[in-house]
């Protein structure tokens, strides 16, 4: 067994076909999870409308605020589909790395191959970021309906559930640990980092990605990784 | 989330090694599984054959030189359990791997997630940890050679007699496949550790009394023998010698 090579065994194009699977289900369980999220709101502010017609003084009030809460918590779930279009920005970082690689003289006057560790510094940068906000996007909800959950007379009336069902996330959290696990690896196989930015080819690696992730977020992430770094 | 001038560890490696030392516990617990596997194929078998040893011993009309060959065998056999104990042994060796990567996995998180106010501890001794687990690796891959060849020597010796392969139905079972991943597991992992060692550090490191202070709290970890012996071997200690004060009444 050569345990010098980790190299030797590493196939590119299969290991990114494994990653985008990977984050194909991982943008399922964001959709689903927005579209679980929207049709419980779309509930509860039928619940609102139905309530707010027979009902008179404080408990009127507390509707309006209800529904103040409610339209915020709805509009924090859209933050899955920024998180979803950022996955997807993740497999054309991929799609990128694999068609440089296959074809390095094409004309790209680089070696993808020799960036691959930066490139996955980055993808795992953002995978992170994503899980995190995800994390933090439903807490957050959790929190805004839980608010309105302690208030007995009021969830009855809108039939509140208090518990955001997390087994969406947890299988999303599993998943990308595996991407994460994947990317980890592929970060070792060769070298490249901000000490190294002033390389005219990795500037043009990290403009190349940088294209692909084109949200001040992404962006934002890429230039925390290499501070010498700036798209324009 | 930029660098912190206190610490020097870009954004960049802290988010790589963080997943880096958690990759490795993933591929710690990979060789858990393989372990496990090892061991429960053996010890059912071996339990197997013991359970029909017995059985036949039980028997009224057993010739007396078969019943001595069978007796014998079950001896082989009870070695052989005492022997598959080794199994625990390098477990708790690798779990004591699997803590001191996890204290740098989370570490490094945190300087990823929040540079300004975290305080790398081991971070400032990491490369003579991942020195420390490669030889540890190292031994633990021979120690399990060792008692696997062992194991399958008794099993060998016990099946050439054909009157005892014959009474307990001794098959010969290919533990090869298993020994294969072990071994190609551990080496993935000292390959990776070399890959880690191999790479430029800009950290931070110790100053040489706060190396020392870390590296006596990372030796607190080893209560085996041999644990303490790679230890002292990789940073060229000897072990305390333990002042024995008696007191008699």
């Amino acid at each position: 067994m050569d345990e010098g090579n980790l190299s030797a065994e590493f196939d590119l194009a299969a290991t990114m076909q494994q990653i985008d699977l990977q984050i194909d289900e991982m943008t399922k369980i964001l959709r689903d999870e927005a579209g679980h999220l929207h049709m419980l709101f779309d509930r509860y502010h039928t619940n609102i409308a139905r309530s707010r017609m027979h009902t008179k003084g404080p408990m009127l009030r507390k509707l309006d605020e209800a529904e103040v809460q409610l339209t915020d918590a709805r509009q924090k779930a859209k933050r899955l589909i920024e998180l979803h279009g950022m996955l997807v920005n993740i497999q054309k970082v991929n799609q990128m790395m694999v068609h440089g690689a296959s074809d390095e003289s094409a004309g790209w006057m680089l070696k993808f191959s020799a960036y691959i560790g930066a490139v996955s510094n980055i993808c795992l940068g953002q995978l992170k970021y994503v899980m995190g906000e995800y994390r933090k996007t439903l807490t957050s909800i959790r929190e805004q309906v839980m608010l309105l959950w302690m208030d007995r007379e009021l969830s009855a009336k809108l039939r509140i559930i208090l518990s955001i069902n997390t087994s969406r996330l947890d299988q999303f959290l599993r998943l990308a640990h595996e991407v994460e696990i994947t990317y980890a690896d592929m970060s070792l196989l060769s070298s490249g980092g901000p000490e190294t930015a002033g390389d005219l080819h990795e500037r043009i690696m990290l403009r190349l990605v940088s294209n692909r992730l084109r949200s001040a977020e992404e962006l934002n992430m890429i230039a925390n990784l290499f501070p010498q770094w700036r798209y324009q | 989330m930029n660098e912190a001038a206190h610490h020097k560890i870009s954004a960049f490696k802290a988010n790589q090694y963080a997943s880096l030392f958690k990759s490795l516990n993933q591929k710690v617990d990979l060789l858990f599984e393989h372990l496990n596997n090892d061991f429960l194929i053996t010890t059912n078998k071996v339990k197997k054959y013991t359970a029909m040893a017995r059985t036949r011993l039980a028997e009224a009309r057993l010739p007396e030189q078969l019943k001595l060959k069978i007796t014998g065998a079950a001896r082989s056999f009870d070695t052989i359990m005492v022997e598959l104990q080794y199994h625990d042994i390098i477990r708790q060796k690798l779990e004591h791997i699997y803590t001191t990567e996890k204290w740098l996995a989370d570490e490094f998180n945190d300087l990823f997630s929040n540079a300004v106010d975290a305080r790398p501890r081991m971070i400032l001794i990491m490369r003579e940890l991942i020195e420390l687990a490669i030889n540890q690796l190292n031994q633990l891959k021979e120690e399990y050679l060792f008692a696997a060849n062992k194991i399958q020597r008794l099993l060998r010796a016990l099946w050439a007699d054909k009157d005892v392969s014959r009474e307990l139905h001794l098959f010969l079972f290919n533990t090869s496949e298993n020994l294969r991943n072990v071994i190609k597991s551990i080496d993935h992992i000292i390959a990776m550790h070399r890959q880690l060692l191999a790479e430029p550090w800009t950290g931070p490191v110790a100053s040489t009394d706060h190396r020392a202070r870390l590296l006596a709290d990372v030796k607190k970890l080893y209560t085996m023998e041999s644990e303490r012996k790679v230890f002292n071997q990789t940073f060229q200690m000897v072990e305390e010698e333990e002042i024995v004060d008696e007191i008699f009444f």
